[in-house]
């Protein structure tokens, strides 16, 4: 039992409510920011300019088609991912293959020499991890998950090294 | 130059190679179709990756590849299930000393072996895509906002046509069949900008008619319905904005 000090979840709900005006809402799920129709819509349905409720319902009902969108997408590509299985005379017709990559992560690179000592601020270069994975289906090899990862050295591209491209197509070994 | 288009291009590259060793061991080639899916990011939907796609298929290694796009902040999906293992083995970790025990760590970091990554591939050198491809890509306005694109080959030549969404009926600029005979003749029907129609990001603008029971919205007055009426005036008074909404987010959606 709560003790009768505590503010109960009304007053919360009041200051909230008039303290409206004063903040917004990121529009995100944790680190990933949701898309700009939507968060367009939300902001739209905040303003005060329109509180009749006919107009609300056209918005909800425009970022509803929008969602609609958005769904029948993530249908094509299961449909996608199934057609991917299918096979033509003991050979694969297509493959499907989804990536994302995962967020950076950063680490300092070891110093050496008379000035390897550093304040946090002094720190200048860094290594950042780049994780890539993908999702591939084809034939009968279904969600395969592949990664690949690199790493950088942040704020020392001077020392990266050019390649030219150029014989790159010319050699096509690896097809 | 190591991140962004350039990792992206290296990253389908080196996938292809894998997928057709994969394939070799079990007696198959590469398919003649690729469908990739990506988010939509500017590091995933830009030139040099279209330019890769076009190469590939002006060399002939592909007949038909498509890129579709997830809508932002939608795009969840099964691999993200597996980075969130991962980054729960990496906060478990007081410390990572080099990126080969990163890389075993990522190996084991499901507990179940037939989750696990089959391939787990330090990618050691990245081409500098975006400066072998300068010369060549044709600048399109608006390419950002589409989210299928297709590429073909044409007299010789790759094309890429889009859709704004997967169950759009036709792909775009349609393929000027009649008209012309050379491939110098099909540069000319390159576009420098994507249309793009109002009310795009929810199909078309008869679809909003079709769910608000709106047949015409001009005819008003010819509505017997008050009801219906009242939604019609209300319609055409809030559409200016409906609009000015949608152009906001598609700018926003430009710069990301």
């Amino acid at each position: 039992m709560m003790p009768n000090t505590y503010a109960k979840r009304e007053t919360f709900r009041k200051v909230f409510k008039r303290m409206s005006n004063e903040f917004r809402l990121i529009g995100a799920k944790g680190s990933f920011p949701t898309c700009d129709i939507c968060n367009n819509a939300n902001d739209f349905l905040r303003t005060l300019t329109y509180k009749d409720q006919s107009h609300r319902e056209i918005i909800l009902k425009f970022k509803r088609l929008h969602l609609m969108q958005q769904m029948k997408e993530r249908q094509h590509m299961e449909m996608n991912r199934l057609t991917s299985r299918l096979l033509s005379k003991c050979e694969p017709v297509q493959f499907f293959c989804l990536f994302d990559a995962m967020t950076c992560s950063r680490g300092d690179v070891p110093l050496t020499g008379a000035k390897h000592r550093q304040s946090k601020g002094g720190v200048t270069d860094t290594i950042e991890n780049r994780v890539i994975g993908m999702l591939y289906t084809v034939c009968t090899c279904a969600h395969i998950i592949v990664l690949y990862y690199s790493y950088f050295l942040i704020q020392l591209a001077k020392s990266s090294v050019v390649i030219s491209m150029k014989p790159f197509f010319t050699t096509p070994t690896i097809l | 130059m190591s991140s962004g288009a350039n990792l992206m291009c290296q990253v389908i590259l080196s996938f292809i190679e894998d997928l057709k060793k994969r394939l070799q061991e079990r007696g198959q080639k590469l398919p003649r179709k690729g469908i990739f899916q990506f988010d939509n990011s500017g590091e995933n939907k830009n030139k040099e990756v279209n330019a890769l796609m076009s190469t590939l298929i002006e060399l002939v290694f592909f007949d038909e590849i498509h890129c579709n796009f997830l809508v932002v902040g939608h795009t969840h999906c099964s691999v993200d299930q597996y980075f969130g293992v991962c980054t729960k083995v990496i906060q478990r970790k007081h410390w990572i000393g080099s990126p080969m025990s990163f890389q075993s760590l990522l190996k084991i970091a499901h507990n179940d072996p037939k989750r696990r990554p089959t391939v787990n591939r330090q990618i050691v050198v990245i081409f500098d895509f975006r400066n072998y491809f300068a010369p060549i890509i044709n600048k399109i306005g608006w390419c950002q906002v589409p989210h299928c694109f297709k590429f073909t080959k044409y007299l010789g030549k790759a094309i890429m046509q889009y859709k704004m969404f997967s169950p759009n009926q036709f792909w775009l600029p349609e393929a000027p069949d009649i008209f012309v005979r050379t491939a110098d003749d099909l540069m000319n029907h390159s576009i420098l900008n994507i249309n793009l129609n109002k009310f795009c990001t929810i199909g078309q603008e008869s679809e909003l008619h079709q769910d608000l029971n709106i047949h015409n919205r001009f005819m008003s007055e010819s509505v017997s319905d008050v009801k219906l009426r009242n939604t019609i005036a209300s319609f055409s008074n809030i559409r200016p904005f409906l609009e000015v909404m949608e152009q906001t987010a598609l700018i926003q959606h430009m710069h990301r």
